[in-house]
């Protein structure tokens, strides 16, 4: 596994220029006036997991992955290397973004509102554990190509699927208001903890089905 | 070292079905025309694909069993895949250092030297010539058991071939328990290279014969019809009918050159025992 990581940084490496483009706009974010700074984290810890993507296409290319399963590991390894990958690069985009603007927002203001700072730093990183969870799986059973395709189809089937379970528990009576209520009534801290757990269940979760594809897969 | 037996894959039309074996010490070859099966059966035997029946046997292990350590000691070549062409080779340097235990990487940065290859170019930006030289020093540099080649010399010059395969000749000379199994679409090479041969056409092994037998006991005989009339055919293999008469390829040259003095007797390359075994026609 420490080989295929090396092959990743060293492909995340080669794409200076879009980490400096990347690094350019986190900048310009985070000193322009007007703009969250959640939006910040949002949008860095977004760009993490573009990149885990972007490396899976690169292992495509030319049909490299070929012979890159020819080389000893074994095809779970590679999955695994993927997550902790998506990990490393969200995990640290999120750190750096999220440390930028606390720290900024100490220098505007002169105080720190963990509540109005890291809690919802806290939401984001559990959002990027479920985009990552839903875009692995696609991307690695779908290929670049398809992948593109497969991923919105994804968001979208996911969005409707929640819509009509509402619709259908608001028909037989069940309604979702008193769950919301409770939420409301919890804690910030309680109901970032909710978030980060089922985000880490579903990344799991995700890691088990990715496995399945790739063990099937054949190149 | 290597047993395929019966090793079965579909696809839509295209069924194989191969049985071969490759012996430690031994460079053997594997033959044949595009899309007879040869890239098939390298990548049923990687694993790259499900087989649909029959077995592949790789270092006395089912090779669905085989470890991580196990596969360190293959090196591969394949025709249509490499590294990743957004790396360069220092960035593999690592990649290989980390995952081959004996990995040579100073003699590795040296052969990529010789042969000119830039260590800090983009792989992409490599010329065939030059992305066909460093997957083959790739499969060489691990010290691997049993190197498995599939067209390693498509895409070079007649002076980098020459080089290569005796770069290959010497691997398997420091330990005389290594093997090879080779394609090439140039038989030439392999001609003057491998130990034995098989020959694969439409997903089935068609010959399978020890390169010293194929060159010194097969011939192909020109006779004209009238000679081909009174010809002992027991020891023909095929026969193709030509403008002259008849071309027939035989195993046993030797009878025909005793007992027909008056028939030409070529030696043939292998080239033309594939065309033989693949358009002539059973006696």
């Amino acid at each position: 596994m420490k080989g295929l990581l090396i092959k990743d940084f060293k492909l995340l490496k080669n794409q200076k220029t879009l980490v400096f483009v990347f690094l350019a706009v986190t900048l310009f974010l985070l000193v322009s006036e007007g703009i969250s700074p959640l939006f910040v984290v949002g949008y860095a810890t977004f760009i993490g997991a573009v990149v885990v993507i972007s490396t899976i296409s690169y292992d495509e290319y030319d049909n490299g992955n070929a012979f890159l399963f020819t080389l000893p590991f074994r095809r779970k390894d590679y999955v695994r290397e993927k997550y902790l990958f998506a990990l490393l690069c969200g995990g640290a985009a999120w750190l750096l973004s999220t440390a930028a603007v606390i720290i900024c927002s100490y220098l505007k203001y002169s105080t720190l509102s963990i509540t109005d700072t890291v809690f919802p730093a806290l939401l984001i990183l559990a959002a990027f554990g479920l985009i990552a969870s839903v875009m692995l799986p696609i991307q690695l059973k779908f290929g670049q190509n398809k992948g593109t395709i497969a991923i919105f189809v994804t968001f979208f089937a996911i969005a409707a699927v929640i819509w009509l379970t509402s619709k259908l528990l608001h028909r037989l009576g069940i309604g979702l208001q008193n769950w919301f209520e409770a939420l409301q009534t919890a804690s910030a801290g309680t109901l970032c903890l909710i978030c980060l757990a089922v985000s880490a269940g579903l990344f799991f979760l995700s890691l088990r089905i990715s496995t399945l594809i790739v063990e099937r897969k054949e190149f | 070292m290597l047993a395929i037996d019966h090793l079965r894959k579909n696809y839509g039309a295209f069924r194989l079905d191969c049985t071969l074996s490759v012996k430690p010490g031994y460079i053997t070859g594997l033959v044949g025309q595009n899309g007879s099966g040869k890239s098939t059966t390298f990548k049923a035997v990687l694993g790259l694909i499900r087989s649909d029946g029959g077995t592949v046997t790789l270092f006395g292990k089912d090779s669905r069993s085989l470890t991580v350590r196990d596969r360190e000691e293959l090196g591969v070549v394949l025709s249509d895949s490499g590294f990743s062409g957004y790396l360069c080779i220092r960035d593999i340097l690592p990649v290989l250092d980390s995952m081959y235990r004996r990995f040579d990487r100073h003699a590795f940065v040296a052969d990529c030297r010789r042969f000119q290859l830039p260590l800090d170019k983009k792989i992409k930006d490599f010329s065939t010539g030059m992305k066909a030289k460093l997957k083959f020093l790739v499969a060489l540099s691990h010290k691997a058991r049993l190197l498995i080649l599939d067209e390693p010399t498509s895409g070079l010059d007649v002076l980098a071939r020459d080089e290569l395969l005796d770069m290959l000749r010497a691997y398997i000379g420091e330990d005389d328990s290594r093997s090879v199994l080779i394609s090439s679409h140039i038989s030439a090479d392999l001609e003057n290279l491998c130990d034995d041969f098989y020959m694969i056409h439409d997903g089935r092994i068609l010959l399978h014969e020890e390169t010293d037998v194929l060159l010194s006991d097969y011939g192909i005989l020109r006779v004209s019809g009238k000679q081909y009339e009174h010809l002992d055919r027991q020891y023909i293999l095929r026969i193709k009918k030509e403008a002259f008469g008849y071309s027939c390829l035989t195993g046993e040259k030797q009878f025909y050159m005793e007992n027909y003095p008056d028939i030409v007797i070529e030696k043939g390359s292998i080239d033309d025992m594939i065309t033989m075994m693949v358009k002539g026609e059973n006696v």
